[in-house]
Order: structure tokens, then sequence, then C-alpha cells
């Protein structure tokens, strides 16, 4: 199968090792990974931030980039979301609708990719850590698509996944992180407290905003790392 | 109206630093999510449920204008004055001129977030008269001159130390931080206001226009009171509150309780019909109702706002918002708070108004899963946000951005600037991300020295198959197993359809009521006093009155009982005179004696297995059932009906001026969540069964 990386723009441009990962994980599949650096951004900062036309150019980039992909697998579920379902809203032009309608079952979130289409069960390699999971808002409340992840992180060797608890935001919200700062960083603490009860060494996420969020409250020794850089790692043999 | 929330952003930044503020939110906030998760739980078909509630709500709001006249109709009719008031000014108006004109000294009020809209305490005191807020955690914000922090728990962000220290300083209470001591002073100082007050208000949850009847849950029974003692009652709504029929006020009333506070039923569910008539010895002699429309007509036509007129106010999305949660009530200067606060807001006092409420949400999407009556939530609070006016700087921040994100080699080269800053000058860099509004330096993201593209390509723009150190694999890695996976695009097709459903309105009309079991249900009973005890009620069962009322005074050992009823209820009464207990006819006594009895003997007019509930059709128990300690309901296991519709349905076509369905004894939380029984009702609610005797101790079968 060939799958297209799908870069979020904080990916890109603050968080390159998780696009790295994903590729690694995409690799591993037996995917054929192929990149294309005319991408930029989904939009979905723009229809947050109560910009939606600004989205539009971008929607309609995506869609017509990604027309004759066989998958478009991408490290966040926020961006899968977007693309999935905030569309709708957005494009504006009935041919790339239809256009879109058609893609959109190809867009994928990365682990979602491995556990469901490719039907990853376990997946090899080593890595020593305690951790636990933090699933983002924009994870569909789908019990399949959460057990199959979870199921396939837990089988990890060497990685003990603590019982997750109860799901709460972070506190990232795109724009919300920086210009309510304060809210922001406080709902980060708390999670980070319910997070670490059972003293992880590892947070385990699938969202670059959650990532750069928790990151940024999180005490030193705690590595907070995406989901694909986990299964990258293991594979690498990491420590 | 409070809609003045201005002040947002600094408050909310102040209340960031106020630990206990936070740990009392999160703490009440806590309690509230665990509760109605395992209340939805116990709910044979939640989600069935839910959409039930939202088509009720739906039609509701669809034909809001006829329902209210609908409404307005039959209460004239039956006796209450019907005022439409178009403003919250006049609806201040209305109330003032009403005090002044009959004389009003007192007024004992119950909890109206509507009234809180329309700032009604404000008006009775200009109009001269003492305003006494008598819920419990109304009463202690009152004491404290603060709005309610919460729209059920007025005081949640206060702790038992600060109340029973303002119960010291402002009542001359014993320091005390138990919930129940407190409770029950409080409970003391309010009995004698409510005895002398001159005029009751309460709000309304919801109103059945084809029936004309007022509904209003309460768990502490102040509104129960406020409808009893004072000769004068006013009943505030919001137009919206109308629903068509009893069925819809059924699906509302299954998903409110569960969803405010994890009850299956709230400890009371009021339905009043009209003043009482004379001759009948509780009961306002006049009753008012005043509509509050305030915006609501026009935000009928808002294609965003509409939504928010479904609301039930059950304050779920208060509890679960990670804003709220974090900056308590007080810091939106709102009315209404949290994310039902912020389309209340924009829709009442005008979407210019919600301009840094429209932002104060992290789009976590948390509010629109726990809606009971599907308002997207945060779906309409992104819509906000692009309707709101923005601030010259930020908009071109936007459009540099737009404009930087249209093009691959524009972002590449602007990121690149921006990394290369914050890495030379990492102070110029925080001091311009302070600016653009980063107050807190040490945690700033910095962006990557290398984007993804350039360390996958290392050059713009070209189509890649894969670094050239990483050339492409078709085979998966040695040691993962594969299994079939579902073909690309067949699983996230359904995925997006599921996805769709979830945050839209459903498409299904309702096909199960909850819990609701046939009439040759066997189990009816069974589930009836699962469900009372459950609700802490107690049930004594006796094989003829005589003995029962003997068994239950021993176990409470009454004085003096008030009794109301039929010749079952004389049968209790002639029994416990026969054990020395003073007894007194509701209908007969003098107030100042009714007040004294501590113990009710009332019957009932059903039992009710979905809720363990005990229907009232007054004017029997009106008082019985109300003021004294406790009160024990005299039933036959055959008054058992199985649902909410059929308990609406048995009080439909009958007579009354007032209904009552009791789900446990009266009872608070707001102090810490803490549960105390008894705070303005009854402390003990005994069901006492007859002919229902099983000497082998197995449940009775029908």
């Amino acid at each position: 199968m060939t799958a297209d990386l799908f870069i979020p723009c904080l990916v890109d441009r603050f968080l390159p090792e998780v696009g790295l990962a994903t590729a690694d994980c995409l690799r591993a599949a037996g995917c054929v990974v192929r990149y294309d650096p005319g991408q930029t951004c989904c939009g979905q900062v723009f229809v947050n931030a109560g910009r939606p036309r600004d989205a539009t150019p971008l929607a309609r980039a995506f869609v017509r980039r990604f027309a004759d992909s066989e998958a478009v697998v991408g490290p966040s579920w926020s961006c899968v979301e977007m693309v999935r379902e905030g569309y709708r809203e957005v494009l504006d032009d009935p041919g790339l609708a239809r256009e879109w309608e058609a893609l959109r079952p190809r867009v994928y979130e990365v682990v979602d990719f491995l556990t469901r289409a490719c039907g990853a069960r376990n997946w090899p390699g080593r890595l020593r850590a305690r951790a636990v999971l933090h699933w983002s808002c924009h994870m569909p409340r789908d019990e399949a698509v959460r057990r199959a992840a979870e199921d396939l992180l837990a089988g990890v060797p060497g990685l003990t996944l603590l019982p997750r608890p109860p799901d709460e935001c972070c506190g990232f919200g795109g724009v919300f992180m920086a210009s309510w700062r304060e809210v922001s960083a406080s709902i980060g603490r708390r999670r980070i407290e319910t997070l670490t009860r059972e003293n992880p060494d590892l947070v385990v996420l699938g969202e670059p905003g959650c990532l750069l969020q928790l990151r940024s409250v999180a005490p030193p020794g705690l590595r907070v790392l995406h989901a694909a850089e986990v299964l990258a790692a293991s594979i690498r043999g990491e420590p | 109206m409070r809609d003045d929330p201005r002040d947002l952003r600094r408050n909310a930044a102040t209340a960031t630093r106020d630990e206990s503020l936070q740990a009392a939110v999160r703490k009440a906030c806590d309690h509230a999510v665990s509760a109605r998760a395992a209340a939805l739980a116990r709910l044979p078909d939640p989600e069935g449920a839910r959409r039930a509630a939202t088509e009720a709500r739906t039609r509701s709001a669809q034909r809001m204008g006829d329902l209210v006249r609908e409404l307005s109709r039959r209460l004239a009719a039956r006796g209450i004055i019907v005022h439409r008031a178009a403003t919250a000014d006049e609806a201040r108006r209305v109330v003032g001129d009403l005090a002044r004109s009959r004389g009003v000294r007192s007024v004992v009020k119950a909890k109206t977030m509507t009234g809180e809209e329309a700032d009604l305490a404000r008006a009775l005191e200009s109009a001269g008269c003492r305003v006494v807020e008598t819920d419990l955690g109304e009463f202690i914000v009152q004491l404290r001159g603060e709005p309610p922090s919460h729209i059920l728990a007025p005081a949640l962000h206060l702790s038992r130390a600060d109340i029973g220290r303002l119960f010291a300083r402002r009542l001359g209470m014993e320091p005390t931080d138990d919930p129940a001591a407190m409770a029950a002073f409080a409970r003391r100082h309010l009995r004698a206001e409510f005895q002398s007050a001159d005029m009751g208000v309460i709000g309304v949850n919801l109103a059945v226009a084809s029936t004309g009847d007022l509904v209003t849950v309460s768990n502490e029974g102040n509104a129960r009171l406020c409808a009893t003692l004072p000769p004068l009652l006013v009943a505030f709504m919001g137009i919206e509150k109308v629903v068509a029929a009893p069925e819809d006020a059924a699906a509302v009333l299954r998903v409110l309780p569960r969803n405010a506070t994890g009850q299956t039923a709230t400890a009371y569910v009021s339905v009043l019909r009209g003043p009482a008539p004379a001759g009948e010895p509780f009961g306002p002699r006049e009753v008012h109702l005043v509509l509050l429309d305030n915006g609501r007509s026009r935000l009928a036509a808002d294609p965003d706002l509409k939504d928010i007129l479904r609301c039930i106010r059950c304050g779920a999305c208060l509890n679960v918002c990670p804003v709220y949660r974090t900056i308590g009530g007080h810091a939106y200067g709102t009315t209404y708070p949290g994310p039902m606060g912020i389309l209340w807001t924009a829709g009442l006092a005008g979407v210019t108004r919600a301009r840094d409420l429209a932002d104060a949400s992290t789009l976590c999407g948390e509010c629109t899963r726990v809606c009971p009556v599907g308002i997207d939530l945060a779906g309409v609070i992104r819509r906000l946000r692009a309707r709101v006016r923005r601030p010259f700087l930020r908009r071109v921040v936007f459009a540099a951005a737009r404009w930087a994100l249209a093009s691959a080699a524009r972002f590449e080269a602007a990121g690149r600037a921006v990394a290369w800053i914050a890495r030379t000058w990492p102070r110029v860099f925080r001091r311009v991300a302070r600016w653009a509004g980063w107050t807190t330096p040490e945690d700033l993201p910095v962006p990557a020295p290398r984007s993804f593209r350039r360390l996958w390509g290392r050059g713009l723009p070209h189509q890649s198959d894969g670094p050239p150190d990483r050339p492409p694999q078709a085979r998966p890695l040695r040691g993962l197993r594969l299994a079939d996976g579902v073909p690309v695009g067949a699983a996230s097709r359904r995925l997006g359809a599921e996805e769709t459903q979830a945050s839209g309105l459903p498409d299904r009309t309702p096909t199960l009521r909850a819990d609701s079991g046939s009439d040759q249900d066997p189990d009816r009973l069974t589930r009836f006093l699962a469900r009372f005890g459950e609700a802490s009620g107690e049930v004594v069962r006796a094989g003829d009155v005589s003995s029962g009322m003997r068994a239950v005074a021993a176990r409470v050992r009454p004085d003096a009982a008030l009794v109301s009823g039929d010749a079952e209820v004389q049968g209790a009464a002639e029994a416990l005179q026969a054990l020395a207990v003073r007894v007194l006819p509701e209908s007969g006594a003098p107030r100042d004696e009714a007040a004294r009895a501590d113990l009710g003997v009332t019957g009932c007019e059903a039992l009710v297995a979905e809720t363990g509930s005990v229907l009232l059709a007054h004017p029997e128990g009106r008082a019985a059932s109300l003021l004294p300690d406790t009160h024990v309901v005299v039933a036959r296991p055959d008054q058992v009906v199985a649902s909410l519709e059929d308990a609406l349905a048995r009080i439909r076509d009958r007579d009354g001026s007032s209904f009552t369905l009791v789900t446990g004894p009266s009872r608070t939380a707001d102090i810490e969540k803490t549960l105390v029984m008894g705070m303005h009702g009854p402390r003990r609610l005994i069901l006492l069964l007859l002919g229902a005797e099983d000497p082998e101790g197995r449940p009775t079968r029908l």
C-alpha cells in the first residue's frame, strides 16, 4: 500500500521528529511512504479562530493534492477530524466537495491506520517504559478505535501501559494555548497531575497540540511522546 | 442580567492563582461528573433517553410562540395571572408593582436562574421588600453578597470552612465545619422566614402547554414551601421552558436530574396548576406567572444560537468544561457561566458582548458530548468566533498566517526565520511572544531548527519517495504480525458516519421508553421498592394499618401528627391516637400547631416504579408531606404504575391545583457536595405498604 504523509503545520515546524516517526511506522507496516512537500496546513487553526473562509483555500489545496492518494495518513486526530468532518463547512465548490466525499474515508490518523487498515496486531522491538495514555479530545469516542490503539501500544515489548485515567482536555485548544496562557497552563498542570498518579515515566498521546502543551508543563524526567514516536523508538530498540 | 464579561480574561488569570477556589470547583465538578456517569449507566438506553429529550425540546423551540400562547390560555382559565415580559426591565416592573400593590414586605425566594437573569431580587428590594434566598446555596451566596457561581450549586466555590466562618460571622452560629449542623441551622433560621413571608417566588423548570402544568424540580423542598405557606406566589420562567405535551415533559424529567445531580429523580417534582381554592388550608390564594422573553423570540431566528433554546439548565456542560473547572463561575461575569453561558449571553445580550466569552473554550467538545438535549455547544462556540469583531492586530496576524500558509515556500521561509530568531535572540523572541499574548516565557514552545520538510527532502519543492538514506520498503518489518486490515476507506466511512450522528441531531425517532414496564409487569413493585430505597426511602410492611402505624411509631416516636387523607389515613390517625400521639387534621389545624407536628401522614395517588416516587394529589398532604420531620405515606401494592408518563397521565384529567412527585426525603448537597437529609422538608420518608406482609420475606408479586 502507498501511504501519503499528511504532516500538520505544527509537526512540520515544531515537531519534525513526529513526522519522521510516522513515516518509520508506515514503512514498518509495509507501506510505500510518500511525502508531498507542497502541503502546509489543513486549515483547522483558521476555523477554530473564527476565520473559516481563510481555511477554504487550504481545504481546496488539500483535496486536490490528495485526490488520487490510496491513503492519507497523519499524526493528528484533530487535523484528521478537520479533513473528515470540518471540510464540510469550508469547501464551497460542489465539484471539489464531491472529490472530498470520495477522499475523506481514506484519511487516517497514523495509529488508527496501522491497526485498522494494516491490521497491525503486535509491534516488534523493545521500549522499556511505564507509560500512561492521554487520548486527545478529538479522538473518536469509538471504543473499537481506542481499544485497537491501546492494544497495539500495550503489546510493545517492555512497555507497561498503566490504567488510563478519565479523559480530560490538556488545555491546548490551538490559539487558546497562547491567548489564554494562564488558564491553559493551569489546565495542563492539572492534567499532568491526573496523568502521573501512578508514576509513569512516559505520557503517550496522538496529537501534536497536546504534545506541545503537555511538554510545556511536564515536570523534568517525564517524557511526553507521540504514539508514533513510541512505536518507532521500539523498532529502533531504544531504551 | 449580569452580562458583562469584559473582565473575563483578567478574572480568569486571577482564578488560576487561587488554589482554594480551584480545589473547591474541581472537587464539586468531579463529584457531579461521576454521579452523572453512574446515573446514566443505570438507564437501560441512555442514548434513547437523550434522543427523546432532544426531540421534545426541539419541538418546543420550533413552536415556542404557539406553545406559549396555548399555555397562557390554559393558565388564565385556571386563575393564574400571566404576565408576558418582553425585557428584563419589564419583568422587574411587573414584580415590583405587584409587591407594592399587595403591600408585600417579606419575600421568600427559591432558585430561579431566569429570575437571576432579570435581577428579580433587586427589583423586589427596591419595592421595599426584604428578600430571603431559601435554597441553601443561594442563601450562602446571598449572605456573602455574591451572585451564584454555578447554575445548580451556587456555593460550589466555597469550602465547608468558608461557610462555617460565614455562618458564625453573619448568623451567630457556633463555628463548625459540619455541613449537617450548618444545614440544620439554616433550616431553623429559614423556616421562620417561610412562616411569616408575604410572597413566595419560585422558578419553573418546564411548563406543559397542553395541560397548563408548571413543573418545578427541587431537592431541598424550599420551592414547595414557597408555594405552600405565603398567600401570594410568583412563578418565574423563560418562554423557552414550555413543552408541548406531558410525554415531552416526561422525556425531559428523565434526563434532567440524571445529568444535573446524578439522581434518578429529584426529591420533589412539583406540578402547579393554580391558586389554592378557598377552603383549602395551605397554598397560595393568588398565583402570578412571569413569562420572560428578554431576547428569546429574537434568538429563535438566529441560525447558530437558536439551539440554546433547547437548554434545560442541567449544568452538565459546566461540570466537564476544562475552562469552567479552572476559573469557576464568577470569573465569567455573566448570569449563566460555562459553555451554555457563552451561548446564552451571546444570544440574550448580543454577540458583540461575547468576544472574550467565545474564546473561553478549548473546543475540546466535552460540552457537546454530555449535553442531554443534543446541543452542539462547541460547534456553536466555534461559529460564534466567526461573528465577533476582532482587534486590528489579531486580524493582521491571521492575514499574515493565511498568506504564509498559502505556499509551502513562504511557510518554510517564515518558519525558518522565526526558528532562527528564537535560537539566536531568545530574549527578543520571548518579548515578542509576550507582546502577542504569551505571558509565561519559561514554557514557550520553540520552533525546531529544521522543519520536517527540510529533514525529509533537503530542498523545495519536489515529490519524494523518501529520504535517500531511508529507501522505501514494500514489506513489513520482521516480527510485525499483520492481520487482515479493514480495506482502506471502508473502515473510516463507517467511522465518519458515527461521528456525524453523534454531533448532529438524531435522525431516529425514540423507540424505547426508558425503564418503563408494561402493565402486566410482575416486577413493578420490586423495581419501585429498589428505587425507593436508593432514594433513601424506608419501607414498613404490614397486614393492616393499625399494626403498621404501631411499627412506624416505634421507629420515629412522634409527639404530634399532621394527617391528611382517606379512610386508611384516618385508620392510621386512630392508631396514633391509641398510642397517645396528638393528631391534627391538616384541614382543620391552626397553622402554628401544624408547624409543630413532627410526623405527617398521607395517602398517595400512585407509586412510580421507574423513579421510586410517590405521587401526591394535593390538597391531600400539601403540608403533612412537607412541614414535619418525618413523612409517612400509606399505600397499597396495586398503586404502583410503571413510568413517569403513567404518573403524568394519572393527573392529566384530575382536578386539583397542585401535585407533587416525592422521591425520598428532602436533601441538600450545597456544602462541598456533602449529602444532608432534611434540608427544608422531611428528614425521613417512610412508606407504609399495606396488605403486603410476606412471612417468608420474599418480594411481593402483584
